[in-house]
């Protein structure tokens, strides 16, 4: 792992207004990191606020921690908190990161895996992205049972049974790099683009941009 | 120098009134358990945010420190930050995936 000779130990800038990244979130970018809630976070809030700015009105990316705070508050009306300022029902497309460490056993770990459930609303459909198999699915269905009654109220709260489809996808082909495909799959779904064209190369090369996005400071505030 | 950050046994209340000019007993609370370090006012934080995670079995890459609502990245020393004898820093779980 090669360090950025402008990325220093004491890195710290704040972008959209809303996300600080530190050195020891960016290094992660480069090589065989994995990669954390604050670095998914730059990149969809990049995503919403500038790549897809024209569709702000149509596309809904949820940060890691609103889903985080979601599995972990129990009362429904805590959950509509976290959730309803973001105007879901307005939005036709939401992008949903799931992580596998909402385990209501209250042991809380950091998770090891991330992917992503999006849900369509012109095809009411519940759509669930893996770069590595099935293996967040439970969390998918646990995240989706408490989210979705806010994106269409047609839909019970905390409901397990509401049909997620498992989207054939392009898969990992090591232990580190299922943060970027999260990303990338939001990346070209929000360009109506299949999720299935998504190449290993695809993936250096997204880490290598978002590198250079946060070097150039873009959203930077 | 290892033995300036070892972890103290303390129940609050008295820290042992030997006290010196250079060093501080500071609380690290994680998910509503404290533990207590006794530190060198100019020894980069890093060193206990390193122990601290050795005796929780915890992974470090996985932990944010958290002093007066600013994220540490362990360069800092208490002296910089003013810290004070019997503040707290806040340990929190950040979300990580690869596999």
């Amino acid at each position: 792992m090669t360090k950025p000779s402008w990325l220093d130990q004491r890195y710290e800038r704040t972008f959209f207004d809303s996300q600080t990244l530190f050195y020891d979130d960016v290094i992660r970018l480069r090589g065989k990191e994995w990669l954390n809630d604050s670095i998914i976070n730059y990149y969809l809030l990049y995503l919403e606020n500038v790549k897809y700015e024209q569709q702000k009105d149509d596309l809904l990316f949820l940060s890691p921690s609103v889903t985080f705070w979601i599995m972990q508050v129990k009362e429904k009306e805590d959950v509509a908190d976290a959730i309803n300022p973001l105007n879901p029902t307005q939005k036709d497309l939401i992008f949903i990161p799931i992580n596998d460490n909402s385990d209501e056993t209250g042991e809380v770990s950091g998770g090891s895996h991330w992917s992503l459930v999006v849900y369509n609303r012109k095809e009411d459909t519940f759509n669930y992205y893996d770069s590595s198999g099935d293996y967040n699915y439970g969390s998918a269905v646990k995240t989706v049972a408490k989210i979705a009654h806010f994106l269409n109220p047609k839909y019970d709260y905390g409901t397990m049974s509401i049909k997620i489809n498992k989207i054939s996808c392009s898969q990992q082909q090591n232990g580190y790099d299922c943060g970027v495909y999260l990303l990338s799959f939001c990346d070209v779904l929000g360009n109506a683009e299949h999720v299935k064209n998504v190449s290993p190369r695809d993936i250096n090369c997204l880490r290598e941009d978002i590198l250079k996005k946060i070097q150039q400071g873009v959203g930077a505030t | 120098m290892a033995d300036q950050e070892q972890p103290t046994k303390n129940e609050g209340g008295e820290t042992g009134g030997e006290q010196s000019d250079n060093h501080l007993n500071i609380k690290v609370n994680y998910e509503g358990n404290e533990v207590f370090f006794k530190i060198k006012k100019t020894t980069p934080l890093k060193k206990l945010m390193e122990i601290f995670c050795k005796r929780q079995g915890v992974n470090q890459d996985q932990m944010r420190f958290v002093f007066d609502g600013n994220r540490l990245t362990g360069t800092e020393t208490a002296e910089q930050l003013d810290m004070d004898d019997q503040d707290t820093i806040d340990v929190l779980v950040q979300q990580t995936g690869g596999f």
